[in-house]
């Protein structure tokens, strides 16, 4: 990658709280205008590299550089280039939401005037501009969620950093913000998203670092990361009666096999290995009522990584 | 935290100005100030009134007056009427009748009586007037004149002088404004600490934390909550200045004999307080804002408790009422931690020399400065420790990592 087009440099970074490591040894790249995932269990130590990044906290080791002008390197970026979503969500309760929001964009180094008028198109763009005046505890929570996103873009950040962006909203308003979060990378800013939905994070990055004890345990675009993962494709079969998982897991074109209910079963084949031979002998065996193949999903290479991981750890 | 295009300066008054506007309203204070006015109002206003309107004059009958010369001010309510013994009788029915409320009758200089229905709320001031009368007639007997017992009983004279250049000795009406500026100064201060102990530990319960540490640097951030609400501690000062102020003026009006002494009112003495009340409360809103950094929930942490310290040097203040040139008044004229009320109330109280003011400023300043980088590292650390608050130990290492 030719360094003029990365935004953000994370070099061997490690930061411990005592005797636990938050982050180990962390090092990866985000490319200018790109969406960029960061997933990982709860503790995986997101939040520590999140608060790395936004100087909140410094790394024990390892360096950090921004690039948000051109080529010039920045150990402290600035501020006014910045949007932080963190995961733990507050803003002032009382207060009512315009003198917040025009607050949060004078202390990121936007004049007055001009914070007002980008608070009012965002509040417009997300139908709460005749709530403006009202103070932000009258607001349902979901609302409060959309002020304070608000609060994290509204000066326009070259580097914006969102901590489950999509937590607490309605699949309607996750579907929305997946447009925001689109319109945002398209207008230039490069976006650091972390996220538990999976589904949403597929749709919607270019690449994803995938977190586990604080180490990096997967690193790549979708389809990168997808190509390393094991199995092939995914197919689920309903029969009509309870099969016996131990007939088709002796197939050699089986990785695994997980029950859904009493009658369904996910499968996962083996990389470039046929299913017909699979479909023979189940069918041979019992009444199969329905068939349907899947492509493997993030979800499924996140709980087959991080419990390979944890496996590894064990040993 | 890098702001690039916007200086740290512009950035800790935009901080300052948020801060002050978050929990200054204005109606509050014009409501202090009409609430002031009204009481005072009330009070004398009130009493003027019902002193001009009550009807509760006082007739007493004066038996054989010529014994002693009873006299009353002109603003008694004791109306005198003069009759004989021969009308006793009579007047004994009229009190029976309640048409007069009592009969003195004077049988000679030291026998007495009064005959009254009930007990008298006048009787102090007629036994005054008796007294008063008897020792005019005991005194003309044995020859005295009143010069020769004035001058008995006159106080030992000592005339004053002054080997430095001063003023005369404190009146008590300077007293008590030194007691009242004391009094206004604590509460200044303990309304600052309130407000810098809701505004940071709320930050830290509503999670806002997160959100301004990326965007500004600790000790940007503090800078502006310190000079904010520092502010705002001295416009709550200048208006309860002022509501005592309009107390003493309405109370003037209705004849109270209050007054504001003149050397109060010296510009440059109000200049001096006010530099001084600004260090103070600078001073005290930052120990506090790194105190309050540390709490997680105000209403548990027994850290809270320690919001009484500025009680402290205010309590040794009102020593130096009493003696405000002493050694040990000056001392703690120029120590940090008491120097802000102390000065105050020397400066009302007695002439405090200028380079006294000037080294105790200079060394408040001092303080304010290192208390400032200290605070701001212990803020930095403390702001984002949700739940656990830090030890006295962690504290101390963080404080003396300031001073490296």
């Amino acid at each position: 990658m030719d360094k003029l087009d990365v935004i953000l440099k994370v070099d061997s970074i490690l930061k411990q709280f005592g005797k636990i490591t938050a982050v180990n040894n962390l090092s990866f790249n985000i490319n200018r205008g790109e969406i960029f995932a960061l997933l990982g269990p709860n503790g995986a130590g997101k939040t520590t590299a999140v608060r790395m990044l936004m100087n909140i906290i410094k790394p024990d080791e390892g360096k950090i550089e921004f690039y948000l002008k051109e080529n010039k390197s920045s150990h402290i970026p600035l501020a006014s280039e910045l949007g932080y979503l963190p995961e733990e969500r507050g803003l002032y309760q009382e207060i009512p939401i315009i003198k917040t929001l025009v607050f949060m964009g004078t202390i990121r180094g936007m004049e007055k005037k001009q914070a007002q008028r980008s608070s009012e198109e965002w509040l417009e763009k997300l139908e709460l501009l005749d709530r403006k005046n009202e103070k932000l505890s009258t607001l349902s929570k979901g609302n409060q969620q959309k002020v304070q996103f608000i609060s994290s873009v509204l000066h326009n950040p070259s580097f914006a950093v969102l901590d489950e962006p999509f937590a607490g909203f309605d699949p309607i308003n996750q579907e929305a913000f997946l447009t925001i979060i689109k319109e945002l990378r398209d207008k230039g800013s490069t976006i650091l998203l972390s996220a538990h939905q999976m589904h949403l994070v597929e749709r919607i990055a270019d690449r994803v670092l995938l977190l586990n004890n604080g180490k990096n345990i997967a690193y790549g675009t979708v389809d990168e990361i997808k190509k390393d993962f094991s199995t092939g494709e995914k197919i689920i079969i309903k029969f009509e009666s309870k099969p016996e998982i131990s007939l088709l897991l002796n197939d050699d074109a089986v990785e695994k096999v997980e029950f859904i209910n009493d009658t369904e079963i996910k499968i996962f084949l083996k990389q470039n290995k046929s299913l017909s031979g699979l479909l023979n002998k189940a069918a041979s065996n019992y009444k199969i009522t329905s068939v349907r193949t899947e492509q493997v999903s993030l979800h499924d290479i996140f709980i087959e990584r991080i419990s390979k991981d944890k496996g590894d750890g064990n040993e | 935290m890098n702001n690039g295009n916007i200086s740290k300066f512009k950035l800790t008054l935009e901080v300052a100005k948020w801060e002050f506007n978050r929990w200054f309203k204005l109606k509050d204070q014009i409501i202090t100030l009409l609430i002031s006015a009204s009481i005072s109002l009330l009070i004398f206003g009130g009493k003027a009134f019902i002193d001009k309107f009550s009807d509760d004059k006082v007739e007493l009958v004066i038996i054989n007056s010529r014994v002693l010369p009873v006299i009353l001010s002109n603003e008694s309510k004791i109306k005198l009427l003069k009759k004989e013994f021969d009308e006793i009788d009579e007047q004994k029915k009229l009190l029976t009748g309640k048409e007069i409320n009592g009969i003195l009758i004077l049988y000679d200089v030291d026998n007495i009586e009064l005959i009254v229905n009930k007990e008298p709320s006048w009787f102090g001031e007629l036994q005054l007037a008796l007294t008063s009368a008897q020792q005019k007639i005991k005194l003309e007997k044995s020859n005295i004149t009143p010069e020769q017992l004035k001058n008995i009983f006159q106080q030992a004279q000592i005339k004053m002088n002054y080997t430095e250049t001063k003023r005369e000795g404190s009146s008590t009406a300077e007293k008590v404004s030194a007691g009242i500026f004391i009094g206004l100064m604590l509460l200044g201060i303990f309304l600052g600490l309130s407000y810098q102990f809701v505004a940071i530990t709320g930050e830290k319960q509503l999670r806002i934390t997160e959100v301004i540490a990326s965007a500004i640097s600790p000790i940007t951030w503090i800078d502006g909550k310190i000079l904010g609400l520092s502010l705002l501690s001295l416009v709550l000062l200048v208006t309860f200045a002022l509501s005592t102020v309009v107390f003493i003026l309405v109370s003037s009006i209705f004849g109270s004999g209050w007054s504001i002494p003149l050397s109060v009112t010296n510009p440059l003495l109000i200049i001096a307080l006010f530099v001084i009340s600004v260090s103070g409360f600078l001073f005290w809103n930052t120990f506090f804002s790194a105190i309050a950094a540390t709490i997680s929930d105000p209403n548990t942490s027994a850290r809270s408790s320690l919001m009484m310290v500025p009680v402290i040097p205010v309590v040794i203040a009102f020593y130096a009422l009493g003696n405000p040139d002493s050694l040990v008044m000056k001392i703690l004229s120029l120590f940090p931690l008491t120097s802000s009320p102390v000065l105050s109330a020397r400066l009302v109280l007695t002439d405090v020399p200028f380079t006294e003011i000037l080294i105790s400023l200079v060394l408040l300043f001092i303080s304010i400065w290192y208390l400032r980088k200290a605070a701001g590292k212990i803020f930095s650390l403390s702001i984002l420790m949700y739940g656990k608050e830090p030890s006295w130990k962690e504290i101390s290492k963080w404080f003396r990592e300031s001073k490296k």
